[in-house]
């Protein structure tokens, strides 16, 4: 899962923009891991946010579905995700702050060395859409 | 047949519970502690079965006033009141109980409450215990999932890249990048070891006070839940017992938590004031509420007594408000320890 790494800002946030207007998800963002010490991952593209919430997150690997794709650089989604209390390893903050029922992310890769650097993630706020293996294939159509 | 009859004769007067048996409103059988009831106190059956009769009138059957009490006393346990001759107070729940209802007879109880409540007490330490235990449990489930999860998991992805940067014929390009990717492995695991170092025991609160380890813990909740949470506070804490600072800490923490698990809140506000004679602690959230009256004995209302009872053990006033939609208030006060 090796992709073509956009490589500015703009980039970033017309990928952002075109996963929603291709689509129907009602949120989409990307998380990126800063250059920086302490190096964080933050959201820092987002469409159609209900609030600035987003921008307080610091992803932890492992954890949520967002987490779990940075740590394993496998696709991952879930549509159970208001079941997921703040102790729970599953627990998603991005689902907590923008109110997604179902989600689905995939790795953000660094071209030369494969190593994570980021994920995208798009879902469903209505809690009747689900999202599948297919969500996941259309979110990698986006970037491949 | 002869002997058995004598126990029960014998369990009957030596019950705990004053036992009187009328038939026709006219006291048949008495056992011998509503004898002494009787003779030392003056709680007369006549005026006991006055108070039965009272109180079922009261439950809104006055339809009834000259018949037996009914059957349906039976959910009617009346509290009542008395001194003994030592002067101190006695607490009994007088219970009905038809024993032959065609031929009126009856039974009135006096149930001592005293025993009751220390039983009730009892019963509710030890529900206590079992949740006190069962946190401890998870909590400790949760950190050896933590350290599997991230740490081990951290610590492993690191070996990974320094394999490579030994084995692999690379670029120098692509060995300072992977270099940098372990790096940045190595810092967050340090972070996550760091987190949960906090998670356990904060050792800012030993080096630097209660304050800077709430905001510490705020900072890091924050974090983790996008959920804005505001410390504001400049009271000195230089006069609290490393207890007292304890105390106020974990609830801190357990109220945050309980927030973000519970409420959904948007904000929560953390406030910490010097009074001259006290230190209070406010934790408000603006989240969904609940109403605090209906505690039965589930997760929610132990967390609650379980913060109660760490307070009181410490002379600290505890309270909670809240209402359904119109979020939760937790406020803890302690008195400063008098200096001189």
């Amino acid at each position: 899962m090796v992709t073509e790494e956009p490589s500015t800002i703009y980039d970033y946030q017309k990928l952002v923009n075109r996963v929603y207007h291709h689509s129907d998800f009602e949120f989409v963002g990307i998380a990126l891991q800063a250059e920086l010490y302490p190096y964080p991952i933050k959201w820092c593209f987002v469409a159609v946010n209900r609030n600035e919430r987003f921008r307080k997150i610091t992803l932890r690997r492992g954890f949520g579905i967002a987490g779990l794709v940075l740590r394993t650089g496998k696709p991952f989604y879930s549509n159970d995700l208001p079941k997921y209390t703040l102790s729970s390893a599953m627990y998603t903050p991005i689902a907590g702050a923008e109110a997604l029922t179902a989600a689905a992310a995939i790795p953000l890769s660094s071209s030369t060395m494969g190593v994570v650097t980021g994920v995208l993630l798009a879902g469903y706020r209505d809690g009747k859409r689900q999202v599948s293996q297919e969500s996941v294939k259309q979110l990698q159509g986006f970037i491949h | 047949m002869l002997e058995s009859i004598n126990w029960i004769r014998d369990y009957f007067d030596q019950s705990p519970d004053a036992v009187m048996i009328f038939q026709n409103d006219g006291l048949v059988l008495s056992n011998r502690l509503a004898q002494h009831l009787t003779n030392q106190i003056g709680l007369s059956p006549d005026y006991i079965l006055q108070i039965a009769k009272n109180a079922w009138q009261q439950h809104g059957h006055n339809d009834c006033a000259n018949c037996q009490i009914k059957s349906r006393m039976d959910f009617v346990a009346v509290p009542i009141s008395s001194r003994n001759p030592q002067g101190q107070k006695i607490h009994f729940s007088l219970v009905y109980k038809p024993l032959e209802s065609k031929k009126g007879v009856f039974a009135l109880i006096l149930e001592n409450r005293e025993q009751q409540q220390r039983l009730t007490k009892i019963e509710e330490q030890r529900q206590l215990n079992q949740y006190v235990n069962r946190a401890h449990e998870r909590e400790r489930q949760r950190i050896s999932q933590d350290l599997h999860d991230s740490i081990a998991q951290g610590v492993y992805s690191a070996i990974m890249g320094v394999r490579r940067l030994h084995h692999e014929d690379l670029s120098t390009l692509q060995r300072a990048q992977i270099s940098q990717a372990v790096e940045i492995q190595l810092q967050e695991t340090l972070a996550a070891i760091k987190g949960m170092a906090l998670d356990i025991r904060p050792s800012v609160l030993d080096s630097f006070g209660l304050i800077p380890a709430v905001k510490a813990l705020a900072k890091r909740l924050q974090e983790n839940s996008g959920v804005t949470i505001n410390v504001i506070g400049n009271a000195s804490t230089d006069q609290l017992t490393t207890d007292v600072e304890n105390v106020l800490y974990r609830i801190c923490q357990e109220a945050i938590n309980n927030a973000l698990r519970h409420a959904s809140p948007n904000e929560i506000n953390v406030i910490i004031t010097d009074h001259p004679r006290f230190i209070q602690l406010e934790v408000l959230d603006d989240g969904r509420g609940f109403d605090p009256q209906q505690h039965g004995f589930n997760g929610h209302s132990l967390g609650l007594m379980n913060m109660n009872e760490r307070v009181e053990a410490l002379n600290g006033a505890f309270s909670i408000h809240s209402k359904p939609n119109a979020g939760t208030t937790i406020t803890v006060k302690f008195p400063y320890q008098q200096t001189n």
